[in-house]
Formats: structure tokens, C-alpha cells, sequence
């Protein structure tokens, strides 16, 4: 599997073309952003087809909706609402999840690393991190992918997800908790 | 488990190594135990936003399927307004309302004579 790096750069013009009903311009977007937005579907549904699935309705709604797009956020982050929104809407759809591990996923240093020893380590625990999030439960995986991998806010989360804030804080809490205790026996290993 | 390592693990993890107090620190720093747990979240933590920087290659279906499905909807829904029509709209709301009060009155002058009559 390739990776790509996120946050994918894009001609300043693009979004106000799409928005305006320009369908070339719209589907440049999809290329440029198809693949984070299907990451972010893989890691809340765990499941590929079905991110397959969400990615395609994500973007679909995201068409429907550019004209009430302003620019209040950036493209991405308005995606990334809207893929979450989809995302959680199919997991009535579809009651079947698989636990098995992403294949071939590994984490790269980002630039916020503090050193490379510590880039080093990051990139190391990432798969790791990934097959132990398919241990959580779908409504307490997406708190923590949210919040810990996307840095959303509890408020943002309750919001979309449907929950109190409350309950975003105590998912969170039991998914760090769950996740710690999963990559227990990876981290004596790394010792 | 001692009593004071309670509340480290549980600050860890609801908040991170960020939402530990003075008190806090201090325990950690004389606890071999928390310490490591400081030290486990750190690298869970950083192992998190590394994930950030990756992604996942969708499927070649979907940029075909996703252009397939947005081809009905390829006017826009709405078409900004531009200032002048929506001048006439106004005009044209104001003259409605005018015409409708105008023939109301009409209609009741009309009544009123006949039963005068």
C-alpha cells in the first residue's frame, strides 16, 4: 500500500470554481483528497469496502452542499466533517466490522517530532497503534481517532458524533486506557 | 498499586502528561511505576499524532464512482443572487402587494354601494 503524506496542497482557485458549480474543478478536489478522506473512513469504520462506500458518499454530499460552502474552514476540515457525519450514518447501514489488522500500515515522523530518536520510536509504535484501535469499540474508536490522530475538540466530537461532551471526555478516557493496555506487551518489547 | 498512583493513571488518561499537577509531578518523580506510565502515554501519544502524517491509498473505483454519482447534480443547487434581481424581486413583491390591496378595496366599495342601494 502507498502512503501519501496529509494535508495535500491544491490551486487556490479550486474550491471557489467548485463551489460555483465547475464539476472539473470538483473532481480535481476528489483527487487531490480522496485519499484522507478514505483514511480517516478506514480508521472509523475499520472496514474497506465500507470506507470505500463512505468516501464515495462523503464526496458526493460534500458536491451537494459546495454551494453552501463559505470558507469559514479550510476544504479539508470541512470534508473531514462532513466524511465523520457519513461515516457514522453508515454504521446503522452496515452492522459488520472487522477487527483484522490494516495491512501494511506504517507510520512516518511527522514534523512535529521531537527528535529522531523520538520520530524514530513514533513511527515504530504507528502500526501497532493502528491494529489496536481495531480492538476498540466503533463509538469509542472514533472519540480517540478524532481527538489523539485529527486533534479535534471534545465540543467538535459531542457535535458530530451526537453525544455530550461528557460522554466524548469519558470515551476518550476508557479508549486511552483500553489502548495502553493493548500496546502493553509492544512497549515492554520495545524496551 | 500505590494510593497515589491513582490519580496519575487516571490524569493520563483522560487529559495526558499535560493535565498532571505540581503534586502530581512531584509522585512521578520518586515512582519508578509512574514514570514508565508517563513515559508509555508519551510514546502513545506521539505514535498518535504521527498518524496524522500518513494516509491510506483509496481504491481506484472510487474517483470513477464518485464522478458517476455527482453527474446528476452538476448545476449547482443555488446560483448566488445577483444585487440587481434581486432589486426586481423586491419591485416586483411590492407592486404584488400593492395590486392585491388596491383590488381589496375595490371589492369592498363595490359592496358597500350595493348595499347602500
Amino acid at each position: 500500500m502507498q502512503r501519501e503524506q496529509v494535508e495535500p496542497s491544491q490551486p487556490p482557485d479550486l474550491v471557489e470554481r467548485a463551489r460555483l458549480g465547475d464539476r472539473d474543478a470538483f473532481g480535481e478536489l476528489v483527487r487531490i483528497h480522496q485519499h484522507e478522506v478514505y483514511t480517516l473512513a478506514v480508521r472509523l469504520v475499520r472496514d474497506r469496502d465500507l470506507a470505500s462506500d463512505v468516501t464515495q458518499d462523503a464526496f458526493i454530499r460534500a458536491w451537494r452542499a459546495m454551494p453552501q460552502f463559505r470558507g469559514d474552514a479550510k476544504f479539508s476540515t470541512w470534508l473531514h466533517r462532513i466524511t465523520v457525519n457519513t461515516a457514522w450514518t453508515s454504521r446503522t447501514k452496515r452492522n459488520r466490522v472487522r477487527l483484522e489488522p490494516l495491512e501494511s500500515v506504517a507510520s512516518e515522523p511527522t514534523s512535529d517530532a521531537i527528535d529522531p530518536m523520538r520520530a524514530a520510536e513514533s513511527a515504530a509504535i504507528g502500526p501497532a497503534i493502528e491494529s489496536a484501535l481495531g480492538g476498540l469499540s466503533t463509538s469509542v474508536r472514533a472519540v480517540v481517532v478524532l481527538k489523539d490522530i485529527y486533534d479535534w475538540s471534545h465540543v467538535e466530537i459531542a457535535d458530530h458524533l451526537d453525544i455530550s461532551v461528557t460522554a466524548a471526555k469519558v470515551r476518550l478516557h476508557r479508549g486511552r486506557k483500553e489502548l495502553r493496555h493493548a500496546l502493553s506487551s509492544w512497549m515492554e518489547g520495545a524496551e | 498499586m500505590r494510593l497515589r498512583c491513582i490519580p496519575v493513571t487516571a490524569t493520563l488518561s483522560a487529559r495526558g502528561a499535560r493535565g498532571l499537577t505540581m503534586g502530581m509531578r512531584r509522585h512521578v518523580d520518586r515512582c519508578a511505576r509512574c514514570t514508565t506510565e508517563v513515559e508509555a502515554h508519551r510514546v502513545m501519544d506521539e505514535g498518535m499524532r504521527s498518524l496524522r502524517g500518513i494516509a491510506h491509498q483509496a481504491p481506484a473505483e472510487v474517483y470513477p464512482r464518485v464522478m458517476d454519482g455527482i453527474r446528476p447534480w452538476a448545476v449547482p443547487m443555488s446560483k448566488p443572487s445577483s444585487p440587481r434581481r434581486a432589486i426586481v424581486a423586491a419591485v416586483a413583491a411590492v407592486v404584488t402587494a400593492m395590486a392585491t390591496a388596491a383590488a381589496g378595496t375595490v371589492v369592498v366599495l363595490v359592496r358597500q354601494r350595493h348595499r347602500t342601494a
